[in-house]
């Protein structure tokens, strides 16, 4: 089964790598959609079905932790599992991204598989 | 809360780099460096703000980083535009400032912001700092890269003034 994927990141040169870690990994992407900030992906997530969410945290505009929270509360998005990406791995931060319904962390740096089984992870639990 | 004083900042600004460089860019890490980055040199630096405060700052040349963009970005080395470039080593800084914040104080909050990246000529033979508490040099493929942590104040004045903190509340 293909999976439709949002990468949200304000990097384009991360969202470049995640994309092709995806395919590197064996990750079936179906359909791969691109937001810079949390704005952005909101508007994606409103005119795309995606399967799931990778996001980073911080941003300009509206940062990973917000989107999260918006998804959250939104009737129509909060079954999409989010993953977070992130070079932030203190433990703060990760209590706070999943208490507000993100579904999984991955730390930069990580291998191709890492971000592959996170995604599996999550997409099985959501299919459960 | 263990002393930050006692930390080797240099060990874990190292293992970061090595990490960062290996895991997201295929690049080998050959070792410690008793060279400097030299040519035309993008130099990327941001702050991070917790305790400690400070600023990590990584340079490398655009001919060492140029096949490691190839690398990260899937692209032909000599495609690249010199904008991805400065994207590559942004990212590159957030990563390793990230990962050695991780190593040291992974049960503190800190706040990073958005790397800034700038080109440098640096001839040869010119020492690219005059002052920082910790740098580390690596052997790379294909050249040099350079890492350092400067703290805004030294750590034993932020652990004192945390103390402080701490008493207070």
């Amino acid at each position: 089964m293909a999976f439709s994927v949002l990468i949200v990141d304000d990097s384009p040169a991360m969202r470049a790598f995640i994309r092709r870690v995806l395919v590197m990994s064996g990750f079936d992407v179906g359909h791969c959609v691109e937001a810079s900030d949390g704005e952005e992906a909101l508007i994606a997530l409103s005119r795309n079905w995606i399967d799931v969410v990778l996001t980073d945290i911080n941003m300009p505009r509206m940062d990973g932790e917000e989107l999260v929270r918006r998804m959250h509360h939104d009737d129509l998005m909060k079954h999409i599992p989010v993953v977070v990406v992130s070079t932030d791995s203190t433990e703060s931060r990760m209590s706070t991204l999943l208490k507000l319904g993100a579904k999984g962390y991955v730390t930069k740096p990580f291998h191709p598989e890492q971000l592959k089984m996170e995604l599996e992870r999550v997409l099985e639990v959501q299919h459960a | 809360m263990p002393s930050l004083v006692v930390l080797d900042w240099n060990a874990f600004l190292f293992a970061a780099a090595q990490e960062v460089l290996e895991t997201m860019f295929f690049t080998s890490v050959y070792g410690i460096s008793q060279g400097s980055v030299t040519g035309n040199v993008l130099f990327s630096t941001l702050r991070f703000e917790g305790y400690p405060s400070g600023t990590v700052t990584i340079g490398i040349s655009e001919e060492t980083v140029r096949p490691m963009a190839a690398n990260f970005l899937g692209l032909e080395a000599d495609e690249i535009t010199l904008n991805q470039l400065e994207q590559v080593c942004s990212e590159l800084a957030n990563m390793v400032c990230g990962n050695v914040l991780s190593r040291t104080a992974a049960d503190r909050t800190f706040r990073l912001t958005h790397p800034q990246t700038h080109q440098k000529m640096v001839p040869n033979g010119v020492k690219t700092v005059t002052f920082s508490a910790i740098i580390v040099n690596l052997d790379i493929e294909n050249g040099v890269f350079t890492s350092q942590i400067d703290f805004d104040s030294a750590l034993h004045d932020q652990q004192e003034e945390n103390s402080k903190l701490n008493a207070i509340v």
